[in-house]
C-alpha cells in the first residue's frame, strides 16, 4: 500500500507542476504579460490595466473609471476635448474605494492626471470580499504578498477553462479589449423576444447593499480631496438605467445617496435625464444592465463636455 | 470550516491527523479526546455560540442514556426515555420549526404568536437524531459502551457532525474502543485519500457548476418569470445532478476523512439514480436517514405488521415527517408526501404484480426512466422557494409555459422549430441570463458527463472496495493498484485548483 500512496503523491505533484507551467505560459487573465493589443477573451482588467499603465501612463491624462457600464467608453465618445488623452481604467464590478486606491498609485508613480470621469452605478455595491480571480485586485494596490498572489493564479485551473471556453469553443459572450482599455461587448438585445425571455427588473437593494452604497460616500470624498491636492477634475455620472429599471431611483435611500453625493465639494455630478425614449429602446441596450454607446453619447457625454475644463 | 476549503485541507486536517496518530502511540483515550476536542473546535469555527448547546445536548443525552440503561424495561426507564426524546424534539422544534409553526398558526387559526427568527444551529438535525437513536437503543438494552469520551466523539466526530452520515452508536463506539484506528495504516490512508479526492471532485468540479445553472432558473421562477420547457428541464435536471453530486460528494469526503483516521463511516449513497423503483431509490439515497426513519419511526408506527392500509398510512407519515425534517417549509412537506405517495403506489404495484426474477432490458430501462423522472419532478419542491414557484416549474417541464429554443440551436432543435412553428426562438443572451454556460457545447457536455458518471460508472464505495481488495490481495488488479492512485492524485489537484470560490454544501442548511 506504500506504493499506492507514492503513486498518488507523484501523480498529484506532476499534475500541480503541469498546471502551474501551463498557467505561466498561457496566462489567460493577462496577469504576467500586460497586453497593449486587442484581446478577444476576458482578462483581469484591474491587473493588466495597472501593469500596462505602470509603463505607459505618460501617454494618458484623462481616465474613465467605473464598472462594466463605464468599460465601453473611449476617447471618441468625448472627441471635442483638445489635449485630452483618454484611458479606460474601468473594470467589471469595480467600486470607488478600489478606484481611489488605484488613482493614488498612479499619482505616486508620477502619472499625469487632468480629469477623472467616474461612472456611478447605484446597484453595484461590494464589500471587496470573495472577489473571483477575474476581479482580483493587483497586489500593487491590495498589498497582498507576491507569493500568495502568484500561487492563487498559478494554481487555479479556472482561468484556463475560461480561456479555453472563450477561444477554442467560440463562446457566445464575446468581448474585444482595445489598447486604450475600453471593451466592446459583441452581443446585444435584438428583438422584443430578448426582453420577454429575460425581463429587466428594477434592482432592489437589500439593507446590507444600502449600507454598502452609503459607504461609497467617504471614498468619493477621498477622491475629491485627491483631486484638489493634485489639481485634477472629477466628474461623476450616474449610469443610465433602462426604462424597465427606473424604479431604482424611486427608492428614498438611493435618492438620499445621490443628494449626498452631489453635496460633496469639488465633485461635479451628472445625473442624466430619466425620461428619454432612448432608455426604453431595447436596441440600444446590450442587455438589461448595459447600455450601448449611443445612450452615453446622447444623454451623458454633452453634459460631461460642458463641465470639462478645456 | 468547509471540507472544500484550503483552511481545512491544508491546515485543520493535517494537524488533526498528526496529533491524533502521535497521541495514539501513547494513549488511546488521549487520542480520542484530542479528536473530540478538534471536532468541537471544528464546530466552533462555524458558530462558537452554539458550542455550549452541542456540549449541553451531549451531556444531557449521555446522562439520560445511562439512566435509561440502568432501568431498561421498567416504567421509570420508559418515563426517562419519553422525557429525554421530548426534550430533544423541543430543542429541535424551537430552533428549526418555531417560525414555521407560529406563522402557520397565525395564518390558519389567526393567532398572534411571535416569530422569533432564531438562527438554526448548524448540524442540529443530525446530532439530535443521532442521540435520539442512542436513547431508544439504550432503553432496549442494546447499548454496550458508556465511556463519555467515546460518546462525545461519537456525537461530535467532525467528519459527520454537520451533515451526516447519521451514525449509529453500535457501528461507532466499538471502533473508538478498538486499538485499530490509533495506529497509522497506509491502506486506510490510501483508500481515505482516494475517497476524499473523489468526493471533493464531485463537489467542486460537478455540483458547483451545475449550481450556477440552477440558481438563476429557480430565482426567475420565484420572481414569477414563466419558465419555458427547455429552461425548466435544464433547471430541474441540473438540480437533480447538483444535489446528488453535492450531497454524495460531501458524504464521500466525510467517509474519506474518517478513513484517514482509520475509522469507517456507513455509506450514504449507492448509485441512487440507477434505481429502477422508488423503493429501490430510498434504499440507495441518503441511506443513513432512510435507516433512521425506518428503525425509529416507521417500525414504531407499526411498519407493515398491521395490514396493508396501515402500512400505507405509516409510509405516508414517515415520508411526510422525513420531508419536514429537511426544513420548516411546506415545500419539504409536499416533497416528502410526494415520495410517500410514490412508495405507496410502488408497494401497491408490487402487490398486484410480484417482481419477476428476470426482467427484460426494456422493462428495466422503462422502470428506471419512470423512477428518475418521478424523483426529478419531486426535487422541484425540494429546491423551490415556495409552492407557487414550484408550480411555475412544473408547468414549465410539462410545456404549459410555452417552448423556447436557443437561436444557435442546431440539428434536432432546428428540425423541431420547423415542425412546431409556435416555438419561440431566443437569443443566446436569454439563456445566459438563466445561468446557462457560455458555450452550448459546455452545457451539453456537462449533462452528458453527468449521465455517464451517474449511470455507467461504479460509485465511490465500489471503487474504494476494489482498491482495498486489490491492495490486500497483492496484485489482483493492476488498474486499481497503479492507475487509480494516479488518477485520484490528479483529481485531487484538479479539484484543489478549482476551489477559489468556496461554496457551502446544500445539506448544511438542514
Amino acid at each position: 500500500m506504500g506504493a499506492y500512496l507514492r503513486i498518488f503523491a507523484l501523480a498529484a505533484a506532476v499534475a500541480a507542476g503541469g498546471l502551474i507551467a501551463t498557467n505561466a505560459i498561457v496566462d489567460p487573465y493577462r496577469i504576467f504579460h500586460a497586453s497593449a493589443g486587442t484581446l478577444t477573451f476576458q482578462p483581469n482588467s484591474r491587473i493588466y490595466k495597472l501593469e500596462f499603465l505602470s509603463r505607459h501612463c505618460n501617454d494618458y491624462n484623462v481616465y474613465f473609471v467605473g464598472d462594466s457600464r463605464a468599460h465601453i467608453l473611449s476617447g471618441p465618445d468625448l472627441e471635442d476635448i483638445g489635449g485630452a488623452r483618454f484611458y479606460n481604467l474601468a473594470a467589471p464590478r469595480d467600486e470607488i474605494t478600489s478606484i481611489v486606491r488605484r488613482l493614488k498609485f498612479l499619482i505616486d508613480a508620477g502619472c499625469p492626471i487632468a480629469a477623472v470621469i467616474a461612472g456611478e452605478s447605484v446597484d453595484v455595491v461590494s464589500d471587496g470580499k470573495d472577489a473571483s480571480l477575474l476581479d482580483t485586485e493587483s497586489p500593487l494596490i491590495s498589498g497582498e504578498s507576491r507569493l500568495g498572489f502568484l500561487g492563487k493564479f498559478l494554481f487555479s485551473s479556472q482561468p484556463l477553462i475560461d480561456y479555453w471556453e472563450q477561444t477554442a469553443f467560440g463562446s457566445a459572450l464575446h468581448f474585444r479589449y482595445d489598447a486604450d482599455g475600453h471593451v466592446e461587448y459583441l452581443w446585444r438585445m435584438k428583438s422584443p423576444a430578448d426582453l420577454a425571455a429575460a425581463p429587466c427588473r428594477p434592482p432592489q437593494l437589500s439593507e446590507v447593499e444600502k449600507r454598502l452604497l452609503f459607504l461609497k460616500l467617504p471614498a468619493y470624498r477621498a477622491l475629491a480631496d485627491l483631486a484638489v491636492q493634485n489639481h485634477f477634475q472629477v466628474i461623476v455620472w450616474i449610469t443610465p438605467y433602462n426604462g424597465w429599471k427606473q424604479q431604482v431611483f424611486d427608492d428614498p435611500d438611493v435618492r438620499r445617496f445621490i443628494l449626498q453625493l452631489r453635496s460633496i465639494p469639488h465633485l461635479s455630478v451628472v445625473d442624466p435625464a430619466r425620461n428619454s425614449p432612448m432608455l426604453s429602446d431595447f436596441t440600444l441596450w446590450t442587455d438589461c444592465a448595459h447600455f450601448r454607446r449611443p445612450i452615453f453619447d446622447d444623454l451623458v457625454a454633452p453634459r460631461i463636455l460642458g463641465l470639462l475644463r478645456r | 470550516m468547509l471540507f472544500n476549503s484550503y483552511a481545512f485541507i491544508l491546515g485543520f486536517l493535517p494537524l488533526a491527523l498528526a496529533v491524533f496518530f502521535f497521541l495514539g502511540r501513547f494513549n488511546r483515550i488521549w487520542a480520542a479526546a484530542w479528536l473530540a476536542l478538534a471536532s468541537i473546535a471544528f464546530y466552533g469555527y462555524w458558530s462558537p455560540k452554539y458550542i455550549a448547546l452541542l456540549l449541553g445536548s451531549v451531556a444531557f443525552n449521555f446522562l439520560c442514556g445511562r439512566a435509561i440503561a440502568k432501568r431498561a424495561g421498567s416504567a421509570g426507564g420508559r418515563w426517562i426515555l419519553t422525557t429525554a426524546v421530548a426534550a430533544n424534539l423541543i430543542l429541535l422544534g424551537f430552533y428549526k420549526y418555531e417560525d414555521f409553526f407560529a406563522s402557520s398558526a397565525n395564518e390558519i387559526i389567526k393567532t398572534q404568536l411571535p416569530l422569533l427568527h432564531v438562527a438554526l444551529p448548524i448540524g442540529i438535525s443530525f446530532f439530535t437524531f443521532t442521540q435520539i437513536a442512542f436513547l431508544a437503543d439504550a432503553s432496549k438494552g442494546i447499548v454496550k459502551e458508556y465511556r463519555f469520551v467515546h460518546y462525545l466523539l461519537f456525537v461530535s466526530y467532525f467528519p459527520h457532525l454537520i451533515a451526516g452520515p447519521i451514525l449509529h452508536h453500535a457501528e461507532m463506539m466499538p471502533q473508538f474502543a478498538s486499538a485499530v484506528p490509533y495506529r497509522f495504516s497506509a491502506r486506510s490512508f490510501g483508500v481515505g485519500l482516494t475517497v476524499f479526492a473523489i468526493g471533493l471532485a464531485k463537489k467542486v468540479l460537478i455540483a458547483d457548476p451545475f449550481g450556477d445553472m440552477v440558481a438563476p432558473i429557480f430565482t426567475a421562477a420565484h420572481a414569477g418569470v414563466p419558465i419555458r420547457l427547455v429552461a425548466a428541464w435544464v433547471g430541474v435536471l441540473a438540480f437533480t445532478c447538483q444535489l446528488y453530486f453535492d450531497f454524495s460528494g460531501y458524504s464521500d469526503m466525510a467517509i474519506g476523512i474518517s478513513k484517514l483516521f482509520g475509522i469507517d463511516l456507513p455509506i450514504n449513497f449507492a448509485s441512487p439514480y440507477k434505481a429502477t423503483s422508488v423503493i429501490q431509490f430510498w434504499q440507495r439515497w441518503h441511506m443513513t436517514l432512510s435507516r433512521f426513519l425506518r428503525d425509529y419511526l416507521y417500525f414504531p408506527l407499526g411498519g407493515n405488521r398491521k395490514g396493508k392500509l396501515r402500512r400505507y398510512v405509516n409510509l405516508m407519515t414517515t415520508m411526510a415527517l422525513g420531508g419536514l425534517w429537511h426544513g420548516a417549509n411546506y415545500t419539504f412537506l409536499i416533497w416528502g408526501s410526494l415520495h410517500g405517495c410514490y412508495l405507496v403506489i410502488n408497494h401497491a404495484w408490487r402487490a398486484l404484480r410480484p417482481r419477476r426474477e428476470r426482467t427484460s432490458f426494456f422493462a428495466t430501462l422503462a422502470s428506471g426512466t419512470v423512477t428518475f423522472l418521478a424523483v426529478a419532478a419531486a426535487w422541484i419542491f425540494f429546491r423551490a422557494e415556495d409552492i407557487s414557484s414550484a408550480f411555475n416549474l412544473l408547468k414549465g417541464i410539462t410545456g404549459f409555459n410555452g417552448i423556447a429554443v436557443r437561436e444557435t440551436a442546431s440539428g434536432f432543435w432546428q428540425g423541431f422549430v420547423r415542425v412546431f412553428p409556435q416555438v419561440t426562438v431566443l437569443p443566446e443572451g436569454a439563456f445566459q441570463h438563466l445561468g446557462f454556460p457560455t458555450s452550448r457545447i459546455a452545457l451539453e457536455a456537462r449533462f452528458f458527463g453527468a449521465a455517464v458518471l451517474l449511470l455507467a460508472m461504479p460509485n465511490t464505495q465500489q471503487i474504494a472496495q476494489r482498491v482495498e481488495r486489490s491492495c490486500a490481495s497483492g496484485g489482483a488488479s493492476r488498474f486499481y493498484r497503479y492507475a487509480v492512485p494516479g488518477l485520484a492524485g490528479i483529481l485531487l489537484v484538479t479539484a484543489l485548483s478549482q476551489m477559489q470560490k468556496v461554496s457551502a454544501f446544500l445539506y448544511f442548511q438542514f
